[in-house]
């Protein structure tokens, strides 16, 4: 139901991209690649701050996918697959270089820098609230960040997320709404301190 | 466009919505229109959006990664490279085999400076043809290759693809010189007046304009370039990515000037330069307003629902205003159902293609499209 057109008709390209993928179309794995490659980079980048590791992982991934696609399955959505598949990569990968040893030691880290690289223009009273949002997004657990990264910045649905995670689709909905209520308790803007600080828009 | 009805929607529930999230991260006047309106409905809608935008905002500031786009198009092109399928038939002219390369959006205007030579007495007219050198400019043709020259003399746009693809939007009252077929070093075109370039990336094949006194050099990107001959001043301006602006003279590649310094000035988004057309010099500065500039904006949202692919093209053609050559009886059966947002031409027709098998090439600023019966397809 919150699917909205523009995404409903992009999983159905996606799904027929990947269709011809699978039968050997290299023009259709062109456009895939390359449509993924920043969600999926954005991702392992959260996942392990080595620039050069995310992009190796990446390159190892689309190469598989090239060698393998005659044994690759259909598939219902791309965009988790390939999301699920890079974060796996990672843990792998991890493992075998001994940058950490269990599949658990997965971290999720936003980075700390990003904020000087982009800053949204906004009023001071705008920005206070900002970056009091993601300080507090910074304070959550890992799992929590990354569930509310998968959620509100891949835009993902609860049954997308629970395949990216491995997690069931309950425990998917608890955990997030856990946090959003956790969030909302500690960043409130109540209406009328809103008008005092003149949050309605220029 | 009709939008679903956002009245009971939370906080979250905009944060996800697509609509909302192009309206907050990169507005254009139809969606701030719509969402002003929905504001206004109620102080709770208000509030919703503001909690809503600051949330967005906090988001993509968390969470955002800067990887400029000629580095993605850099370790795409490596991916590519690395599988050995493709080692073996790299130099084929498939349109396929630059499924790696995205499409930059480039925006030139150019003065007329640089067109005087075709009226000057010896030159052979305003077609230049195959073979002719051209002198002072730097852009010589090669003797095998057709040159073409389009001039826009109607009131609207007219769109031309270029033999590597690239999309180029001729202004009207401007002229655009190019080879039928590029070289395989380079892809030098000439304008005078005001284009918008879509340029097809590729890293081994510079894509340089010509335009006035000035040599933009392009680096897999999107920028616009406004050289009014009245104001005798080229102006380049950046929006992604990286381009390089020469002086003529100081261009490397221009045949009159073998020792001419290598030094282009390299501009990153939102800086722009002018040049003074009789001093040359050559000044850097920032884009006042940057939102502005982006040519995205001439895009027109087009929504296709079980439409024939021949009256896509029929509407492309005329929202473009290029020619598109196919044949009617083959693609009159074919209903696709697709949604276009800011796609650049190239894109709208890869991804119709696409859905019905057919493939297309471009000839002499033409496009032609050919496949197989579709029916069948788009279902």
């Amino acid at each position: 139901m919150n699917e909205s057109l523009d995404t409903a008709v992009e999983y159905e390209q996606h799904k027929l991209l990947w269709e011809k993928f699978r039968l050997g179309d290299k023009a259709s794995f062109g456009i895939l690649t390359e449509k993924f490659y920043r969600p999926l980079y954005n991702y392992a980048m959260k996942l392990t701050r080595d620039d050069e590791f995310a992009a190796d992982c990446i390159q190892d991934l689309y190469l598989q996918l090239w060698e393998r696609r005659g044994f690759l399955g259909k598939s219902e959505n791309v965009k988790s697959y390939l999301l699920k598949a890079v974060r796996n990569k990672i843990i792998k990968e991890s493992i075998r270089l001994r940058r950490f040893r269990e599949p658990e030691d997965l971290d999720f880290i936003a980075d700390k820098d990003a904020s000087i690289e982009l800053e949204i223009v906004a009023t001071e009273s705008e920005r206070q609230k900002i970056d009091h949002l993601k300080k507090l997004l910074g304070e959550l657990s890992k799992r929590q960040q990354e569930i509310i990264y998968l959620r509100f910045y891949q835009n993902l649905e609860f049954a997308e997320i629970s395949e990216v995670m491995g997690l069931t689709r309950q425990s998917v909905a608890n955990l997030l709404h856990r946090t959003i209520r956790d969030i909302r308790s500690k960043w409130i803007i109540p209406f009328f301190f809103c008008i005092l600080l003149e949050c309605i828009r220029l | 466009m009709t939008h679903k009805d956002y009245q009971n929607f939370e906080i979250e529930e905009l944060v996800r919505d697509p609509y909302f999230r192009h309206s907050v991260l990169t507005p254009d006047e139809q969606a701030v229109r719509f969402w002003s309106g929905w504001r206004a409905l109620s102080p709770l809608n208000e509030e919703k959006y503001e909690q809503a935008r600051l949330t967005l905002i906090a988001l993509q500031e968390a969470y955002s990664e800067t990887l400029p786009e000629t580095e993605v198009l850099k370790r795409l092109n490596r991916i590519r490279k690395l599988d050995p399928e493709e080692r073996k038939r790299s130099d084929a002219g498939s349109l396929n085999k630059w499924w790696w390369g995205a499409a930059a959006a480039v925006v030139v205007a150019a003065a007329g400076l640089w067109w005087g030579y075709s009226e000057k007495p010896g030159h052979a007219g305003e077609t230049a043809l195959s073979g002719t050198v051209i002198q002072n400019d730097g852009y010589a043709a090669t003797p095998s290759s057709g040159e073409i020259l389009k001039e826009n003399n109607t009131a609207s746009n007219l769109t031309l693809m270029l033999s590597d693809s690239s999309v180029v939007t001729l202004l009207p009252g401007s002229r655009l010189k190019f080879p039928s077929v590029f070289g395989a070093e380079d892809r030098k075109v000439a304008l005078s007046g005001d284009a918008f370039f879509d340029v097809t990336s590729n890293p081994g094949r510079p894509f340089i304009v010509y335009a006035g006194d000035a040599v933009v050099k392009v680096l897999g990107t999107s920028f616009r370039v406004t050289a009014f001959e009245s104001d005798g001043r080229v102006t380049v301006k950046v929006l992604s990515g990286r381009v390089s602006v020469y002086t003529l003279s100081g261009f490397p590649g221009t045949v009159k000037s073998p020792g001419a310094n290598k030094e282009g000035v390299l501009l990153v988004p939102n800086e722009e330069v002018v040049m003074d057309a009789a001093t040359r010099k050559i000044e850097k500065s920032v884009i006042a307003s940057p939102q502005e500039e982006s040519g995205k904006a001439r895009f027109r949202e087009l929504i296709f629902d079980d439409v024939p692919i021949f009256q896509i093209f029929t509407e492309l053609e005329r929202i473009y205003g290029m020619e598109i050559e196919f044949d009617q009886d083959t693609f009159r059966q074919c209903p696709i159902t697709t949604y276009f947002r800011d796609e650049s031409l190239l894109e709208r027709i890869n991804t119709i293609c696409q859905a019905v098998g057919a493939t297309y090439r471009p000839e002499n600023g033409k496009i032609i499209v050919s496949g197989i019966d579709c029916t069948g397809y788009g279902k």
